[in-house]
């Protein structure tokens, strides 16, 4: 990859979007990790530090300590406006309910919380700051649909969704992002202890491989593991991106006139100046 | 002759906003044409705006005040030509504040972000106009991608090619471009002038990299995701 030409692109695509609809806020949540670290680092490029608000959203518990560092260096780092909110009495309130209704304890969902509570506290600011939301997801996540829907995944701009993770490593390397960030394991904290790989069953040097093979280069299942990959793994990896389809889409709409906002029908670009 | 590659980061749907800084443009250049992207008008791409009819209105009256503002100039800007009641992607070559020539988009690109044929009836003219005693084909992005066009307006006399596109970018794109300009050349001989849009559009990045091509290399170019205008001596 020509890094110094794919992050000029990126940051053209961040700041024409801002200028061309009029905002010129972003709001980041920055969980110490690979993929905000890098995302914060290109916005700042983009828009300026004094543009650029981090939310720091641990969950006391589960967050690592190492992660509340690793996010405070990176502030520190880029001298941008930051705000610490831990999430832990958004996710009591869903516990207690849990309780109070006699449900089953659910990781799942309690994990889903989580996500949806940070994308909440994003918004609210970005509300209080007429600032638009940067999502942080790369494009092994949203192939492998490794995100929670409408919870970390929602956003504004996707500013590095087109980037494997292992791409994402070799930006953060450009952009000067400490090491210790570039070379931890990806986790999303969900739950203590769990790492990305772990969950998804490979490394992402393994995933990344299978997943260009697949998506970019259109290879079928019998053709990829003829390469060498585990068969197991292979037909996971597939289904995966199968049936976390609709995390890459809006709502399903349900067409019933001749001109619905239905996605294959109603293709109106976002930035549109014209008021006619 | 001196040729003027306008670089320019119009904004989609932004016609007023996009019809001054073209006319602006055309005033204070110093160049005896100035070439604009496609579709400079309406900025590349309007997608279902395309299906308006007062947008496609608006863009022709845009591009009537352009016309106005050639006089003892000449200008190559894209535009969205209606006629027969369908829609071309097109060029207008003006000159002293008329159109004195006008290419239809011959290959209209229908893949990975492409929908053209949505909006677009294809052109089948190779086109060329004559400036200054000097014969020149004009073309729009994806017609230079592919041999034919540019082969036909060399079987016609065309000492030079204009290009005007809003190509975008992928990784490796650049060197893309590049090289088939290279095979166009290798294939012609002919010098090309290639003018590229630049800016974001909903994620969608156009790279600029506007050059002129000759004698199998790039002999001069624009910069890359930034406004510029450059002029050639051809």
């Amino acid at each position: 990859m020509n890094t110094k030409e794919v992050c000029s692109a990126l940051i053209l695509g961040i700041r024409d979007y801002f200028r061309k609809n009029n905002f010129q806020k972003a709001v980041v949540g920055l969980s110490g990790g690979l993929d905000s670290s890098v995302v914060a680092a290109l916005v700042v490029e983009a828009l300026g530090r004094q543009n650029v608000t981090a939310i720091l959203m641990p969950d006391i518990g589960t967050t690592s300590t190492k992660s509340m560092e690793h996010a405070a260096s990176l502030v520190k780092r880029l001298k941008i406006n930051h705000y610490k909110i831990s999430i832990n009495d958004f996710v009591q309130y869903f516990n207690n309910l849990n309780k109070k209704l006699r449900f089953k304890k659910s990781i799942y969902a309690i994990s889903n919380v989580k996500a949806r509570t940070r994308m909440m506290i994003l918004y609210y600011f970005a509300n209080l700051e007429n600032a638009l939301v940067i999502g942080t997801s790369d494009k092994s996540e949203i192939a492998l649909g490794y995100t929670t829907k409408y919870g970390d995944n929602a956003a504004d701009i996707l500013v590095i969704g087109d980037l494997w993770k292992t791409e994402v490593i070799e930006m953060g390397r450009f952009l000067g992002i400490p090491e210790s960030i570039l070379r931890k394991k990806p986790s999303a904290e969900l739950v203590k202890g769990i790492t990305a790989e772990k969950e998804l069953g490979a490394s992402y040097d393994v995933l990344d491989k299978i997943l260009k093979i697949c998506i970019e280069d259109g290879l079928s299942p019998e053709q990829i593991t003829s390469k060498g990959f585990n068969k197991k793994l292979v037909s996971n990896v597939i289904d995966r991106i199968r049936l976390n389809e609709h995390k890459r889409r809006t709502a399903m709409l349900i067409r019933v006139s001749e001109k619905s906002f239905h996605g294959m029908e109603w293709r109106m670009p976002i930035t549109n100046r014209f008021k006619g | 002759m001196k040729i003027a590659l306008a670089q320019i980061n119009p904004i989609v749907g932004g016609i007023d906003g996009n019809t001054s800084k073209i006319i602006s443009i055309i005033k204070k250049t110093k160049a005896d044409i100035v070439v604009f992207p496609e579709l400079s008008i309406t900025a590349y791409s309007p997608q279902d705006l395309l299906l308006r009819h007062d947008f496609v209105d608006e863009n022709l009256t845009a591009l009537k005040k352009i016309v106005q503002s050639t006089e003892n100039k000449a200008a190559i800007v894209g535009f969205i030509e209606r006629a027969y009641d369908v829609l071309f992607n097109s060029a207008a070559v003006l000159k002293d504040q008329q159109i004195v020539e006008i290419h239809r988009k011959i290959c209209l690109p229908n893949y990975t972000i492409f929908d053209e044929k949505r909006w677009f009836k294809e052109g089948n003219e190779a086109t060329i106009f004559e400036f200054t005693g000097k014969r020149i084909g004009v073309s729009i992005c994806e017609d230079i991608w592919f041999p034919e066009t540019t082969k036909k307006q060399k079987d016609k006399g065309a000492e030079l090619i204009i290009n005007i596109s809003a190509s975008p970018y992928r990784k490796g794109k650049i060197e893309a471009i590049e090289n088939i300009l290279r095979q166009r050349w290798e294939e012609n001989k002919v010098p090309i002038i290639y003018v590229n849009q630049v800016g974001a559009q909903d994620g969608i990045i156009y790279y600029g990299h506007s050059m002129y091509f000759k004698d199998g290399k790039v002999k001069k170019k624009c910069k890359n995701f930034e406004e510029d205008i450059l002029i050639v001596d051809v």
